[in-house]
């Protein structure tokens, strides 16, 4: 697996180069947006991980080239993941805030490149998620824990709790696309996938 | 404006309220007071008197009141007045026992004489006291005859009552002006305090952002040395700290997080989140010996945000989990309107308030105290709460530590 690691901190980069290139493979190094534009230019990645606050290329810029590369990307945030994090920039496949610990971020890497591999594609609500592509075919990005949510509705079992800020963020991500599906909490049920109409 | 320049603007504007109002009752009260009895003592004066003061147009004038040129300028005031004999507007009616009526005195223009008999029968049983507004009557007998005197005091109420409209158009301008002032006052004072509360979340925030990406690299490169040197008590050491600081930071960073009023307020079913939240907690209650009891009341929803509510719930575990020695209980219902959650726990503390509590890295507990927390837990709870537009208070009656919240 050939990844790339985005970060201002160089004393990060080269800390995490070296154990994710024991668990992983090859990691590339990029500390400023510029450096990334043009790795991503010349080279391939499996998986992208990316700082917010990397200088000189606008997030969102990077984020986009990311995805047209259909690269799955871990985006590093400074704070809690919350509901704002994931309707305003829905382009990242996973969020990890810091601090973060070594297992945190390889269990991260695993799951995402799992799911990037799986070309897995289901329907929630009528509306078609491409779970490989981390979105809403032919509509915003899902995060993993969006997607998560998603299988385990659609399968008929409540979403936990702990999944609250996915369920906010797919709500507005469904409104977003005019889809008529939405996340409700019903009484004694919990959550549950309908259409609006229901 | 926050909460506390609120409280300060209306708890002074009361107070001012408050203050001028008790005054201006007290001036105007003995005002009014001490014309009735100027208004008492002339109606006696007049009932000593058989009902009638006798004017005699070719009496001496001037004496016996004026003795010399400049008593003009403090000359006698009120019923001493030697004007009161040609200025006074009263009536007396004298009713004999055999039904018989007689006017006694008529020096008024506002009332007929048969008016006046008719108002002087009218009072007959009473003493004194006013009647019409502004006429004083006294009630009096002599030789078994009734007098009823009637004396028109509307001139001398006039200025009483110009005192009273002055009163009250004053304290309407005064309370505007303090209200404009204290506006300014306010500002001046609470400007400062806000400032540095607001640069204290920033460098919180900051902190969470400044030590994030260190405490990384440093958990990164100790496990570098393990892998490289085996793992001895130093890097355990470091390890166990790195934990201790990385927990510390992402509470920071969750401070900031409700700093601004809820945004996605949705029904929160917050009786099922309790009551998962505790049976997911039970164990490790268990593990420590501590009774763990509920009283939920079922179907209680809330309109909030579901993620600062979930936060508080668990923020409340956790401080439970901390500190209660042999129990916690926690309790949910519906009250007057307001969701109330209280939590309860043989926490060591001293009795009384402790409101201090919530405040940021306040803990009650002594700092060696190896499960005291940084202080940001029940903090985490006041800045939700707030968001809210909720209230929280705490205190210890007993040895029990009681933390109560209405939302």
């Amino acid at each position: 697996m050939k990844i790339l690691f985005a970060a201002p901190d160089r004393d990060l980069l080269a800390s995490y180069q070296k154990l994710l290139e024991t668990d992983f493979g090859e990691v590339v190094t990029a500390f400023d947006g510029t450096q990334v534009l043009s790795l991503l230019s010349g080279e391939t990645f499996d998986l992208v991980i990316l700082d917010r606050l990397l200088p000189r290329v606008e997030l969102k810029r990077l984020l986009y080239k990311i995805r047209e590369k259909v690269i799955p990307v871990i985006e590093l945030t400074l704070s809690p993941l919350n509901v704002r994090l994931l309707t305003e920039e829905p382009l990242a496949s996973a969020f990890l805030p810091y601090p973060f610990t070594r297992e945190a971020l390889s269990d991260l890497i695993r799951l995402v490149s799992e799911r990037s591999r799986s070309a897995e594609r289901f329907t929630a609500a009528g509306v078609p998620i491409d779970a490989a592509a981390f979105g809403i075919e032919n509509g915003p990005g899902l995060s993993l824990g969006e997607i998560d949510v998603l299988r385990v509705l659609s399968s008929g079992a409540n979403a936990i709790w702990e999944n609250r800020a996915c369920i906010a963020a797919l709500n507005a991500k469904f409104a977003r696309v005019g889809s008529p599906a939405r996340i409700r909490y019903q009484a004694k049920k919990g959550f549950e996938l309908v259409t609006e109409n229901e | 404006m926050n909460k506390a320049e609120k409280k300060f603007r209306y708890s002074a504007i009361l107070v001012i309220f408050v203050l001028l109002t008790v005054l201006l009752a007290v001036i105007n009260g003995m005002n009014f007071t001490m014309a009735a009895s100027d208004a008492d003592e002339i109606t006696q004066m007049l009932a000593d008197r058989q009902g009638a003061f006798e004017r005699q147009d070719n009496a001496p004038k001037g004496m016996p009141f004026r003795e010399k040129e400049s008593d003009f300028r403090m000359g006698p005031m009120g019923p001493d007045s030697p004007e009161l004999d040609a200025s006074l507007r009263y009536f007396t009616i004298a009713f004999s026992e055999d039904g018989n009526t007689q006017t006694v005195a008529y020096h008024v223009s506002a009332v007929s004489e048969d008016e006046a008999r008719e108002w002087a029968a009218g009072l007959i049983g009473e003493t004194t006291g006013w009647t019409k507004f502004t006429y004083r009557y006294r009630v009096y007998e002599k030789g078994g005859v009734t007098y009823v005197t009637v004396i028109d005091q509307g001139r001398e109420l006039l200025p009483a009552f110009r005192i009273l409209l002055i009163s009250a158009i004053g304290e309407l301008i005064a309370l505007i002006v303090a209200w404009l002032t204290l506006q300014f006052i306010a500002r001046k004072v609470y400007a400062p305090l806000e400032e540095a509360d607001r640069k204290q979340r920033q460098f919180l925030v900051q902190a969470n952002r400044e030590f994030g990406v260190p405490l990384t690299v440093l958990s990164a490169n100790t496990l570098l040395m393990e892998r490289r040197h085996g793992p001895d008590d130093e890097t355990r050491s470091n390890r166990r700290q790195l934990k201790k600081m990385n927990e510390l930071v992402s509470r920071l960073g969750t401070l900031g997080v409700w700093e601004e009023a809820p945004s996605d307020r949705a029904d929160v079913p917050i009786s099922e989140y309790l009551d998962a939240a505790l049976d997911r907690e039970a164990e490790a209650f268990d593990s420590r010996a501590i009774a763990l009891t509920r009283d939920v009341s079922p179907g209680v929803v809330l309109s909030a945000d579901p993620d600062a509510i979930c936060r508080l719930v668990d923020e409340l575990l956790s401080n439970a989990e901390k500190f209660a020695k042999t129990f916690a209980h926690f309790t949910l219902r519906e009250e007057n309107g307001f969701v109330v959650l209280e939590t309860q726990n043989d926490a060591d503390l001293p009795d009384g308030p402790v409101n201090q509590v919530f405040d940021r890295f306040t803990t009650l507990h002594p700092a060696e105290n190896e499960t005291a927390g940084a202080g940001l837990g029940l903090s985490n709870v006041k800045e939700i709460v707030k968001a809210h537009h909720g209230r929280a208070s705490a205190s210890v009656t007993g040895g029990v530590f009681r933390l109560r919240i209405a939302l």
